[in-house]
């Protein structure tokens, strides 16, 4: 298990987008590629190498689920684990994502002071499971 | 002049009746020789000597004559009249229920037929009166009105409800006539009364099936016994391509799975014994959605019955679904600007965007606390409508309760640091698990836990504990508030209630959260409720079946699933 430190975090909201940019980098000192799009994302990921996918679910044009098949699709991303953010509140959301394979869903509001920690952990769960 | 002349005639007439009483003496003594010798030898009648005895003999003779033919006529008249008279009383007496009472309404008579219809004998009513025949507590006055009616000498007739001994309703036609004495005195009424119960129930039995016949939803009566079925609707035959005749001939659980599985002896029992009014179920019926409503009633003839009421719920269904979607919807669109305002908020108040002056934090805090009150407001909103719709998922495991409740106390010290009171946990019995949606159980833990220390006085305790029941255990969350004042009692699980404040102590909270805890508790099959007062504080308790009693939130999810 390699040391979690590049993340891409797609979100079209540019107000969470800079919340988020400072939890995890700043709170989290991670190494954080934005994308305000999946289009964006599916252009831009290759050359980042992300370690983790860090999606948000309801985009416009393409959402979170439909850039992550794209993007894992793609054979460098392949095996790149992705965590979703969602306001979607409903359970069934959750387990849809889960069942299809990603490693952790976090409902917003996140805490901005705790984000940085629910992506550790998840990440050290996985890869200790 | 015209004075002589009527008192001449008088006299003539007088004259004429004499030698006609006097001929007709004559013609009696020959013709009657018999009657002739007697009075001949009573020396009372000598025809020669004493003639004025001889004429006012025959002429008392011939008046008894006379009297006794009229009397022999008029007795045979009587006699007649009597059989006629006795012919119609007997057959009134067996037609009707007949009763005869005294001017005070106390009932001196009653045929056969009445002991029959009322289930009284003679003995047991006689001298009462007859008030205690009417249902309603104004029987007293229904017989006093009748009773002045008939003092004024008027008959009195209508249809009335009587109750006989086994208070089974009678409805009957009567007809109250009074008897009055030959001074004009009300000396007795009789009552002649007939029976129209079946009558009346048969027309009110074409009419209820007219009725419903007409009705929407499917109707289904049965005996609660052998679950046969006594009737069902229109609608329901031409579903099940019944005849009024087939339908007499089946069984309710013919009518479709549904029944099947609904009629469960624990739902038959909690129906006929009357511990709920009626139980409601959701199902699929061929593919729609119906709404089951299962109650006790009572038929015409007084004998129960099972009574199911078969409603298609889709457009309900539909628009609960819009209605979820829309609440939804709104709830993501609130909780994406919610998620900026607390992200700044928390990283401002953490100082990683450099430190804040006191003032200027303490606005933070402000705000920070009011975007957390507004996303509970958004969370909640958006909970009551998924119980409401059914769309709450439940995913129910095996929880013990000990690791649960350390869990809960954990989770929720938060509350415990910000109010400055303590959770304590008390070991619960060994081997106390539940089958539940630990998630879900978890929401109403930290509303009860989160209401006991918002009320608790600083550096108080709140209890968490758990009590075995039986099939039950009860998990109780206990402080040492103020109580909850008794105005607040009712209502305290509806929507947006809040109890009233005590002793100026305002607290925060979205009124949803005990009427969302309830809900929770209600779909795992168990109930919830709380005992207070102004100097023991109050306890909030929930009891759920224990692990192997608990089926019911996997059907309640699999109702709610199969409805979509």
């Amino acid at each position: 298990m390699s040391d979690l430190t590049k993340i891409l975090h797609v979100d079209d909201d540019d107000d969470i987008r800079q919340i988020a940019l400072v939890s995890l980098e700043v709170v989290g000192g991670f190494n954080v590629h934005q994308c305000s799009s999946g289009k964006q994302a599916l252009d831009e990921a290759e050359a980042f190498a992300p370690d983790l996918l860090l999606l948000d679910v309801m985009m416009p044009e393409m959402d979170g689920i439909e850039t992550w098949q794209h993007l894992i699709a793609k054979e460098s991303l392949a095996k790149t684990p992705a965590i979703f953010m969602t306001a979607k509140a409903e359970d069934s959301t959750s387990k849809k994502l889960l069942d299809s394979g990603a490693i952790a869903v976090i409902t917003k509001p996140f805490d901005p002071m705790q984000l940085a920690d629910q992506l550790r952990k998840a990440w050290n769960d996985y890869f200790a499971s | 002049m015209e004075k002589h002349i009527s008192r001449l005639t008088v006299l003539s007439c007088m004259i004429a009746g004499l030698y006609l009483a006097a001929f007709y003496t004559f013609q009696l003594s020959t013709s009657l020789p018999a009657i002739g010798v007697s009075l001949k030898e009573s020396g009372l009648f000598n025809g020669s000597v004493n003639s004025i005895w001889a004429v006012q003999l025959a002429f008392l003779a011939t008046l008894l004559l006379f009297r006794n033919n009229k009397v022999k006529k008029q007795t045979i008249i009587l006699d007649r009249k009597s059989k006629v008279i006795d012919g119609q009383a007997q057959a009134i007496s067996a037609h009707s229920i007949v009763s005869v009472t005294d001017p005070q309404a106390k009932i001196i008579e009653v045929n056969e037929k009445f002991e029959k219809a009322f289930g009284y004998t003679s003995a047991e009513v006689i001298g009462r009166n007859h008030s205690f025949l009417y249902p309603t507590t104004n029987g007293t006055s229904q017989v006093s009105k009748i009773s002045s009616r008939l003092k004024s000498g008027k008959t009195w007739s209508g249809q009335e409800r009587l109750l006989a001994k086994d208070n089974s309703i009678l409805i009957v036609q009567s007809t109250s006539l009074p008897i009055f004495d030959e001074n004009g005195k009300h000396v007795r009424t009789i009552e002649l009364r007939t029976d129209v119960t079946k009558q009346r129930r048969s027309e009110s039995e074409k009419n209820l099936a007219s009725i419903m016949d007409t009705m929407p939803e499917e109707i289904y009566v049965y005996d609660p016994d052998n679950l046969n079925v006594l009737y069902v609707n229109k609608k329901a035959r031409a579903r099940l391509g019944w005849t009024r005749r087939i339908a007499l001939k089946s069984h309710i659980q013919e009518a479709g799975n549904v029944f099947a599985e609904m009629l469960t002896p624990s739902l038959l029992e909690t129906v006929k014994s009357g511990k709920e009014p009626e139980t409601c179920a959701e199902a699929l019926l061929d593919g729609t959605p119906v709404e089951l409503i299962t109650r006790l009633n009572h038929g015409l003839d007084g004998e129960p019955v099972l009574v199911t009421f078969v409603r298609d719920i889709s457009e309900r269904k539909h628009a609960e679904e819009l209605k979820l979607q829309s609440v939804s919807m709104v709830s993501h669109e609130l909780r994406t600007p919610l998620t900026s305002i607390k992200g700044a908020l928390g990283l401002l108040k953490s100082g990683v965007m450099g430190p804040l002056s006191a003032n200027v934090n303490n606005i933070v805090e402000i705000a920070e606390r009011n975007s957390n009150r507004l996303l509970l407001v958004v969370n909640d909103i958006l909970d009551i409508e998924k119980l409401n719709s059914g769309k709450m998922e439940f995913f129910p495991q095996t929880v013990d309760l000990n690791s649960f409740l350390q869990e809960a106390t954990m989770a929720n010290n938060g509350y415990a640091v910000e109010c400055g009171i303590e959770f304590v946990l008390t070991e619960p019995p060994a081997g106390s698990t539940l089958h539940a949606d630990s998630d879900r159980m978890m929401q109403v833990m930290s509303n009860l836990m989160s209401n006991a220390a918002k009320f608790s006085p600083k550096g108080g305790k709140v209890t968490i504990s758990v009590k075995d029941m039986g099939k039950m255990l009860r998990v109780s969350v206990s402080d040492k508030g103020p109580g909850i004042p008794q105005e607040s009692h009712e209502k305290l699980f509806d929507l947006f209630v809040q109890a009233k404040p005590v002793a100026g102590k305002k607290v925060d909270g979205t009124g949803l959260g005990l009427a969302i805890a309830k809900k929770i508790v209600e779909m795992h099959g168990g109930s919830i409720g709380f005992e207070t007062g102004p100097q023991s504080g109050t306890t909030f308790y929930f009891d759920l079946p224990k692990a192997g009693h608990a089926p019911k939130v996997a059907e309640i999810h699999a109702f709610a699933t199969a409805a979509e």
